[in-house]
């Protein structure tokens, strides 16, 4: 990476802080005059920092919710009452899609979106545009932030080299037996088994191939330490040595090299497992301009960057990447779609309940 | 004398109106609505009251349920055999003693549950982890030249982080039990001969079997419903019911399916405490002895 390439991305992501910083400023000094509207978002998404200059771009104040899950937030979208609980929410497009759009028109507990109010939706990098729910013409979701999910792992116990590293088989590997950590949770972790296995659309496999991957990670369960279910948990695992690689997210790889350990993520060639969450207005908000304005703030170069910075999630802004050198592009994933990474969508599949008595059967045994 | 009648019987209801709100609100509904959506269907869109059998016949059929659930119930018997034998001992030394020093260890025994159940779990992780305080110990100490694997995420760390957890809710009907025992039973056991461990067997024990009772049932209750401890300490193979459970509500969405496993559940606690009542004297626990 040269120095001529870098000053200028540098000087895009100064500029972009310094506009949120100004920004920021505006919105503090507005701050009594915006209205105050409740969302519901995983908290990474709006971290403390760039909460006053969201405020300043959106001219709204948003109070975000304690986040639990996306079987939570529908939980609480779809209880007596949860429609008109969050004017805006955020959570994962392929989880809650389906129940919140319900099986035909007129059976959304969402509003359609005033696409004019959201000029920045017309920046979503052609990579998610797919995950833009549509139904008659009218548009109920879009993709605000996304992910992606990889074996996060200690480079000083496992060489990046290795081609089983980069690869999902990592988990699986006998050689890393008693020092890996899966997730607990049925779809991720059969979905990068059947990956690693060779099976190239899991979630559409047949019930045999279910089975089959279920008696894979059953045999492979012998070398795992232990299973994660909570952000923390899954950080002081690593951080404490107790595992050198596990089934991880973004944020993980992030707050463990602030604590400067040696830690990357892989880039399986089996498939990197990638999401999208998407912005969307339920029914009962109360006020559904300062939701749109929202969720275009948050679509937005200047937001994008700064969430980049803050917490490693990109937005699905297409120009946000540029704000960044090659280099760090890369580092951050910003660039898979040109590279000819791999990916897979983290889809829900149909016989989900299937998934999930194969993966209890597999922690049971 | 209509009138009297009218009045006391307004009376009874006032006096038994609390009581009604409880049970109301925090059994009836509740247990009521978990009970209707085990019989309702879950898909894709959500929850639909279209009523079946489907979720029963699915967790009857399957050995996967039946089986973590058979293992729960092991596991919630040895946690609450295991407290009865920390929380016996510890009740009665405590018991038997007078002054600031009884009032210090009530409150010692207190002192780590003044704080977060999920604290109290997760601070086994740095005990019992592999660079953690009992195997640095033992390294440090030379008995060790490698980390003890097993300490952590498996089946004895469970049992051990339910222990720590419940015990105290084992410990305290016991003193309680054991308090009220008036000494001069101990003195006429004394005077008419008894040797103290007959004097135990035959005055102190029985006298404090209520609070064994309701501190096992406590326990047992607990434990058999347990999910974080399980979580985190359980490791790959640390699983009970209640994750089971957790995970149809959130990983699935399947409300039904996992409304019926907690039916099931139920069903089982109810008819282990119909079968056992005699035996243990649970109706003497739950409706005080008086009836």
């Amino acid at each position: 990476m040269s120095a001529d390439h870098t000053a200028p991305t540098r000087r895009s992501v100064l500029a972009a802080s310094a506009a949120m910083a100004a920004l920021g400023l505006t919105g503090r000094q507005a701050l009594a005059d915006v209205p105050t509207i409740t969302g519901i978002m995983p908290g990474p998404f709006l971290p403390e920092p760039l909460k006053a200059p969201l405020s300043g771009m959106a001219g709204a104040t948003l109070q975000n919710s304690p986040y639990i899950s996306p079987a939570d937030t529908l939980a609480k979208l779809l209880a007596p009452g949860g429609e008109s609980r969050f004017d805006v929410v955020i959570s994962l497009s392929d989880f809650v899609r389906a129940p919140l759009m319900g099986a035909k028109a007129g059976a959304e507990h969402i509003l359609p979106l005033d696409m004019s109010l959201i000029p920045n939706a017309k920046s979503i990098t052609p990579l998610f545009q797919k995950d833009i729910t549509v139904r008659d013409g009218k548009t109920y979701m879009i993709p605000v932030v996304w992910g992606y999910d990889s074996v996060i792992f200690n480079s000083d116990k496992l060489s990046p080299q290795d081609p089983t590293t980069q690869s999902w088989k990592v988990l699986f590997d006998d050689r890393n037996a008693g020092k890996v950590a899966w997730r607990d949770d049925a779809q991720c972790m059969i979905l990068s088994a059947a990956l690693s296995q060779g099976i190239a659309d899991p979630v559409s496999m047949s019930d045999s191939d279910l089975n089959e991957i279920g008696k894979f990670l059953a045999a492979k369960k012998k070398n795992v330490r232990t299973m994660w279910s909570q952000f923390g948990e899954a950080v002081s695992l690593m951080a404490s040595g107790e595992v050198y690689a596990m089934y991880g997210w973004i944020p993980m790889r992030a707050a463990l090299q602030k604590q400067g350990l040696k830690v990357t993520n892989n880039w399986p060639t089996d498939g990197l497992l990638v999401w999208s969450q998407s912005g969307f207005i339920p029914k009962g908000s109360h006020d559904v301009a300062a939701a749109h304005r929202i969720i275009n703030a948050m679509l937005s170069p200047e937001y994008g960057a700064s969430l980049m910075k803050e917490t490693n999630y990109p937005t699905t802004n297409s120009t946000v990447p540029s704000a960044f050198s090659a280099e760090d592009q890369h580092r951050f994933g910003l660039d898979v779609a040109s590279t000819g990474q791999k990916t897979y969508p983290m889809k829900m599949p149909a016989t989900m309940d299937r998934w999930l008595e194969v993966w209890n059967t597999v922690k049971a045994g | 004398m209509a009138e009297p009648t009218t009045a006391r019987s307004w009376t009874a209801w006032l006096l038994a109106a609390p009581a009604i709100a409880y049970l109301t609100a925090f059994t009836l509904i509740p247990v009521g609505l978990l009970l209707t959506v085990s019989f309702w269907k879950s898909g894709i869109y959500g929850t639909t009251p279209d009523f079946n059998f489907g979720n029963y016949v699915r967790a009857l059929a399957v050995p996967l349920y039946r089986d973590q659930l058979i293992k729960t119930i092991r596991i919630a018997l040895t946690t609450t055999a295991i407290s009865f034998l920390i929380s016996y001992p510890a009740a009665l030394y405590i018991s038997g003693l007078k002054g600031r020093l009884k009032s210090m260890l009530v409150v010692l025994l207190f002192l780590p549950f003044w704080t977060s159940f999920v604290v109290r779990t997760f601070l086994w992780l740095p005990i019992l982890g592999r660079t953690g305080l009992i195997n640095q110990s033992l390294i440090w100490l030379g008995l060790i030249d490698q980390p003890l694997e097993f300490l952590l995420y498996n089946e004895g760390a469970v049992l051990v982080g339910l222990v720590y957890v419940f015990t105290l809710f084992m410990t305290l009907p016991i003193y309680l039990s054991l308090d009220k025992i008036d000494p001069a039973l101990h003195e006429a056991a004394n005077d008419l001969g008894a040797p103290p461990l007959q004097a135990f067997w035959r005055v102190t024990l029985p006298l404090s079997r209520p609070g064994i009772v309701s501190g096992s049932i406590m326990v047992f209750l607990m434990s058999i419903g347990s999910y974080v401890t399980p979580q985190l300490l359980g490791g790959p193979s640390g699983n009970m019911y209640g994750n089971v459970i957790a995970s149809q509500f959130l990983a699935n969405n399947n409300w039904a399916f996992g409304g019926a496993l907690s039916v099931i559940l139920i069903v089982v606690v109810l008819v282990g405490l119909m079968i056992t009542r005699r035996w243990i004297g649970t109706r003497e626990i739950f409706l005080g002895g008086g009836a």
